[in-house]
This record gives structure tokens, sequence and C-alpha cells, in this order.
């Protein structure tokens, strides 16, 4: 992973945190580490707008009182929604967005406390909901993913940790 | 003008063509078009056999375990005549089980295929146990991009310590 930065040194590094998202118009190349949290990418090819987010949980109706005054990257649901409205800002249409999947793990990595299924399913109904295609996805299984994400290809490199209890204990 | 040896760079490309020149890949879909298409992209990684069904598909696949030349990825679709990909991929770890092949040696499936629905997705990553899955109509490099996640076309471990 540190080979494939390392061949981008003229790009911005920014390490996702669990509950951030983000979007980028300058190039960066965005890391982060999945458990059974998910995160979406999202590019448009015409614009080269890369966005991303790493979510906890499924739906923010299910754990916030108050949705509004909520951090809407810590849910599946509300980090879609937010993204979407994002980019219809920037005048980007459902139909020029890359949608892909990642995470949902049976694995929880340190500072998570959530179900990598009921996340994906989350992600899936809510990306069909606003009519955004996702053309690949990459979830499920027993081994956390280590993901950097290249905002102005869209691009997406995955590796797996090698032993997921041992990486669960970490 | 005397060629140099090869550089870091070149003996890097030989050994990961090296590895990829060794996949054995199945490829499953009953449109001949597209099977054709997936022929052409992923010839150079591997040698690539063709099935139109899932039926087919698992046939293939108990012949080659027994030829102990068994396939490393398989590119399944999902609807198809016969059998579907759903059962076929069943059928497939089923064989694998029953060789006592662990999880980590089984055939890398991905799955290709038009059905972009929730359930569909839904099923083929936790009810069938498939980690990666495409949307048709696919573009190369997002396939190219699938090997290298799963490990197949990098020459560093598909896995990572720290």
């Amino acid at each position: 992973m540190r080979t494939i930065l390392a061949q981008h040194p003229d790009i911005i590094h920014h390490y996702l945190k669990i509950a951030e998202g983000c979007i980028f118009e300058q190039p960066t190349a965005v890391s982060t580490i999945l458990g059974s949290c998910v995160s979406v990418t999202f590019f448009c090819p015409r614009r080269c707008i890369g966005a991303i987010f790493h979510a906890l949980l499924p739906t923010i109706s299910r754990f916030e009182k108050d949705p509004d005054a909520a951090n809407r990257y810590r849910y599946v649901d509300s980090s879609i929604r937010h993204i979407f409205t994002l980019m219809k800002a920037k005048n980007i249409p459902p139909a020029d967005l890359q949608i892909k999947l990642f995470g949902g793990a049976g694995v929880l990595l340190e500072g998570e406390l959530s179900s990598g299924r009921a996340n994906v399913e989350v992600a899936l109904q809510t990306l069909a909901e606003l009519n955004l295609k996702v053309i690949a996805s990459d979830v499920g299984g027993t081994k956390g993913r280590r993901l950097v994400f290249f905002t102005h290809t869209g691009e997406v490199y995955i590796r797996r940790h090698r032993d997921p209890a041992e990486k669960a204990a970490s | 003008m005397t060629r140099s040896s090869p550089s870091g760079a070149e003996r890097a490309r030989a050994t990961l063509y090296e590895r990829a020149a060794m996949l054995r890949i199945l490829i499953v879909d009953d449109s001949a078009s597209v099977r054709i298409h997936l022929r052409t992209l992923l010839a150079p990684y591997g040698r690539c056999d063709e099935a139109a069904n899932g039926s087919d598909a698992v046939s293939r696949c108990a012949n080659a375990l027994q030829e102990q030349d068994p396939y490393q990825l398989i590119i399944m679709d999902l609807m198809m005549p016969e059998m579907d990909g759903f059962t076929a991929i069943r059928k497939i770890h089923s064989l694998q089980e029953e060789l006592g092949i662990d999880e980590d040696s089984r055939s890398r499936i991905i799955v290709v295929s038009c059905k972009d629905d929730p359930a569909s997705i839904m099923h083929a990553h936790y009810e069938t146990g498939v980690e990666q899955y495409l949307t048709k109509p696919f573009i190369k490099t997002t396939l190219l991009e699938t090997l290298d996640n799963m490990g197949l076309l990098d020459s560093a471990p598909d896995v990572v310590d720290e």
C-alpha cells in the first residue's frame, strides 16, 4: 500500500477517520481502514471530482433524536444523502457518478460497534433510492480492508488484513 | 549501443507477468459476445476457458479439480439458462469443500452481472460469500482494479500487517 502511495508523490494524502467524509476537487489520495464500517466512493469522470465517507452505523434515525444536529458521516444513510446533495450543488447529476462500495466485514476493528451486513444493506438501499448505480462492490468476508481512493481518477486500491482476530485485538 | 541489464521496474513487470500468466481463469456467461470481450481483456493475465451456463461451469471446475489444475479465478454471470450463477457458485464451493480445500486456497470468484438491485448484491456477498461484484456494463480499468485488489495481479501479497 505504501508503494501505491509512493507512485503519487505529487498529490495530497489524507487519512479518513471513522465518521468523516469529504468531497475533493483537488487530486487527493484518501486512505482509511475498514472492518464492519462502510465506505462509499463517488467519482465524476467528467469533472474529476471525488467524494468518500467512512460510516460506522446504518441509519441516523435509529440512533439520533435530532438528526440535523448530529454528525451525518457517522451513519451510512445520511452520509450518502449528504454527499448526493453536495454533488448536486456542484451540478453533477446522479448518472455522471461512478459509485463503489467497500467494507462491511464480519470483523470489528478498534472503535467499531457496528454490523457490517446492516451497513451494506442500508448503503445499497439508500443508493438505489437515489438512483445511484453501484459499479463495483468489495464487501463482506472476515478480514479488515485498508483502502486508498484516488479522488481524481476514481481508482480504489484495497489490501486485506492478515488475521482478523489479531487485528481486532490491536 | 549496448543494452543494459533490466531495471528494477522491468524485473518487477516480468515477475508480475509470470505470476499472472500462471492464473487459470474460467469465464462463465451465456452471452458469447461478453465471453469474447472478457477473454480479450483477461488473456494477458492467464489461460482462459469459457462456460455458457452454470451447469457447464460446475462440470469444468470438477474436471479441473480432478486434473489437479484448478481455476484460480472464476468470472461468473448470474442470470443464465440451465443453472444460474448463484447455484453454480454454491456447487463449486461444495466441490472444493468435499476435497478439503481450505477457504484461502479456493477459486476466487468475481460476479459480473447486469443485476444491480440491492437484493442480488446482498445475496452474492452475504449468502454466497462472494466479496467482489461488478455490474454490467463494466469498464476494463474496474475489472483490472478488482483483480489487483484480490492480489491476483500484484507481486506483493494481498494482505497487510500494519
